[in-house]
């Protein structure tokens, strides 16, 4: 038994020094040459504009952040981040927030992402974030066993290094102020569509909503008006529009602090033409020019007619 | 308690100590009473954090092939012993039905009543299965049928029945113990022993690399697909089957190297489920392989029973169908795996009509074997994962449609498939197992349990995802 526990110890002495050097020579700047991971440590650690868009995937590919720059006159970034709702954004306000804060932060609301139970929040993209004190709390939040298993260095890589091995091309990109728009065009039928769309909303009118995404959705709001920043809400097109029932849970949500929500959902001047859209849910590079000239007017307007 | 999740990280050192001190103090010289009621606490209490309540059943299980056992054993008429040992295993059986089967066979009634013009709205039960309550009553039903057929004889002591039926390492998801393997370990002090512990440690340090690395990587990849086949190529749907294949490999194999070393490092030897699968040249030697432990119960209690291979091709080719039949029922209350168990049980039934049921002595015309058996596997598998047997079809066509990938195949699948595949390939030709990691070299072989230990935290899948088989 001596033998056995003896050796377990060295064998587990030997991975955690290990896992120390592995944290001490690596440099994350290193790592995160281009990709998502990129675009994630770059507002975690650098970026500083004034316009930041947040939210899914759907913010992500619908909001050119160089249109909005010509339009606005003031930098913009576009922090949306594919398949993760506003609980993740709220995580990358807190990592900017004692570098710099945007004056103007444009959410994309995605129901079945930002509060519905159907949807998991991949907080391990912050873990190599874990540090700074607010992103460790919200990790916790979520999952109170990542306290320890955060003690790790390896493990707070864990989803750089798949990223890394798994898709080495993408992970080189170089993606210019968070926007990389899609290049496809939609080429189902209608009828297939409808099916499709049925499928890709996994939330409904009786959607469970999960109490703690919507208690960081208020807290992104809190956060912005502490800030004094200005926060509006939007929802982009879909192909053939949608069902505005599916939003209103968010939406009732919203409401509650007086947010202006922009709802393009079902705007005519694009949701009929397959060649603005890349798929059912996403519009192309085409689509999002179009989608973010029409909201960087209404933008303008309104800023012109708050004095912001 | 999964043994993929932080608490088992936590709680497993916890009681490895506390058995061991148990054992090697409380226990010295006087038996292992005081261990084994640690461990049978242990068991329960475990059980008991899915649903407290569901424990009743477990016992319930215990009780009664306990009870039917020492009955069968004190009565001397084999006739009277008949009744005696069918109503144990109805009893016994009948949690299983219950929690299991009723919906399915309140529908198919329904259905089968709606096609000759009576309409009747089945009555429909919420209830969740017990975990491993299949994998439990088989053990138990094992147990109870060896008393029967006088092979050996009925358990007096309660506690160490009970521990048999509860053993934490096996109890989710097996392997199913034969109470000729499991209760004489229970009953005879077993002293710490060094070789045992370490091996146990490898197996579960593999099972780990084999559930968290390979098979919870690739299920990323199945339900991305599997969610929506038709919105993906057939060459995703393709990629998607062969990933799932090799997925619920990693999943059930590495819980049972994971079972395999937890109860090792408690000194217990339990059989171990899983040979290298893949590499069978037959169907009827992929089950030699594949679960090995249900394999030998379904052969010990439902082929032999029925006459086996010993009265004619007919009886023979009837055999393995029902064999397979009750292999797809025990699977799940659905179509899909009794179709998936006709499969297999028609496979082995053409196998053994041509002669191909034996293991191929030329070493070219194994390969070709090999792949064979796997098409065949692979499509089978889809009926296994789909909900519906008109869904597996549809995926079945959709593959025909020959698409090129539309999902992108990341590049991490072929570094998984490299490794394990190159890793087995050589355990298989050298005719070692995994556990060994055999190396004269002690920098090699500690460089081995560094890099995997390194692998599960860099690419391992981190949300105590539930094995597939728990389900079962």
């Amino acid at each position: 038994m001596k033998k056995f526990i003896l050796k377990l110890i060295i064998f587990l002495i030997i991975i955690v020094v290990l896992d120390a050097l592995f944290g001490f020579f690596l440099e994350l700047d290193d790592i995160a040459e281009g990709g998502q991971f990129e675009k994630i440590h770059s507002i975690m650690t650098r970026e500083c504009s004034d316009i930041l868009v947040l939210g899914s995937s759907r913010a992500a590919l619908h909001y050119d952040p160089l249109i909005l720059e010509d339009s606005l006159e003031i930098t913009a970034y576009n922090a949306g981040l594919t398949a993760q709702g506003l609980t993740m954004s709220y995580g990358f306000l807190k990592g900017l927030e004692n570098r710099c804060f945007p004056r103007l932060i444009l959410c994309e609301i995605t129901p079945w992402l930002d509060i519905s139970k159907t949807c998991h929040v991949a907080t391990n993209y912050f873990y190599p974030y874990a540090d700074n004190k607010e992103i460790g709390d919200l990790i916790i939040d979520f999952d109170p066993s990542e306290k320890v298993k955060l003690m790790s260095n390896a493990y707070r890589l864990n989803s750089v290094f798949t990223e890394k091995l798994n898709n080495p091309r993408s992970c080189k990109e170089i993606i210019y102020k968070g926007f990389k728009g899609l290049d496809g065009h939609i080429t189902y039928d209608n009828k297939i569509d409808n099916k499709i769309e049925d499928n890709v909303s996994p939330y409904n009118t009786e959607q469970q909503v999960d109490s703690k995404k919507a208690e960081y959705l208020r807290k992104l709001i809190e956060l912005a008006q502490i800030k004094k920043s200005k926060i509006y809400f939007f929802i982009s097109p879909m192909y053939l529009g949608s069902d505005i029932s599916y939003y209103e849970k968010e939406l009732a949500i919203v409401k509650e602090y007086d947010c202006h929500v922009f709802n393009h959902l079902n705007d005519e001047r694009i949701i009929n033409n397959p060649d603005f859209f890349n798929d059912v849910i996403h519009l192309n590079k085409k689509g999002a020019r179009v989608y973010t000239e029409i909201i960087a007017g209404e933008l303008k307007k309104m800023i012109d007619s708050e004095q912001l | 308690m999964i043994f993929n999740s932080f608490q088992f990280l936590w709680l497993f050192p916890l009681i490895f100590v506390a058995y061991w001190v148990v054992d090697m103090t409380i226990c010295k010289g006087k038996g292992k009473k005081m261990a084994n009621w640690l461990l049978l606490l242990i068991s329960y209490g475990i059980y008991a954090q899915w649903n407290v309540s569901y424990t009743l059943i477990l016992f319930g299980v215990t009780s009664v092939t306990y009870l039917f056992a020492r009955i069968i054993e004190s009565k001397q008429a084999f006739g009277r012993k008949k009744y005696l040992i069918w109503s144990g295993v109805l009893l016994t059986l009948l949690p299983l039905i219950v929690f299991k089967y009723f919906n399915f066979v309140t529908d198919a009634g329904a259905s089968a009543l709606a096609w000759i013009g009576i309409d009747v709205a089945p009555k429909s039960l919420n209830w969740v299965v017990p975990l491993g309550l299949s994998f439990y009553t088989f053990q138990a039903l094992g147990y109870l049928w060896d008393v029967y057929y006088q092979k050996i004889h009925a358990e007096k002591d309660f506690l160490d029945y009970m521990l048999f039926v509860a053993f934490f390492p096996q109890i989710l998801c097996g392997p199913i113990s034969r109470a000729d393997e499991l209760l004489p370990q229970i009953k005879e002090n077993s002293p710490f022993n060094y070789s045992r512990a370490t091996s146990g440690l490898k197996y579960l340090l593999w099972g780990m690399f084999l559930k968290i690395v390979f098979a919870d990587r690739l299920g990323i990849y199945v339900d991305t697909v599997y969610a929506d086949p038709m919105r993906f190529s057939g060459g995703s749907n393709l990629v998607a089957s062969i990933f799932y294949s090799f997925q619920i490999y990693g999943d059930f194999a590495g819980y049972s190297f994971m079972a395999l070393g937890v109860a090792r490092l408690l000194g217990y030897d339990i059989v171990k489920n899983f040979n290298r699968p893949y590499f069978a040249s037959s169907v009827s030697m992929f089950w030699k392989r594949w679960n090995i432990s249900l394999t030998r119960w379904l052969t010990t209690y439902i082929y032999i029973p029925q006459g086996g291979s010993r009265k004619g091709k007919f009886r023979t080719y009837r055999n393995i169908m029902l064999t397979f039949l009750v292999s797809g029922i025990w699977h799940g209350a659905n179509w899909t795996f009794i179709f998936w168990g006709m499969i297999h049980g028609l496979a082995q039934c053409v196998e053994k009509a041509f002669g191909l049921n034996n293991p191929v002595k030329s070493r070219w015309w194994i390969i070709p074997r090999i792949l064979l058996t796997f098409i065949v596997v692979n499509f089978a598998w889809i009926f296994f994962r789909m909900p519906s047997i008109e869904q597996s079809i549809q995926v079945i066509r959709h593959i025909f449609s020959f698409g090129m990938p539309n999902l992108g195949i990341g590049h991490i699948y072929l570094y998984l498939f490299i490794f394990v595949g190159l890793l087995e390939i050589i355990l298989e030709y050298k005719k070692i197992q995994v556990q060994s990691f055999v190396n004269q070299y002690i920098i090699l072989r500690w460089g081995g349990y560094i890099f995997l230990t390194f692998s599960i935290l860099l690419f391992g899948v981190f949300n105590s995802g539930q094995f597939i088989y728990v389900c079962f």
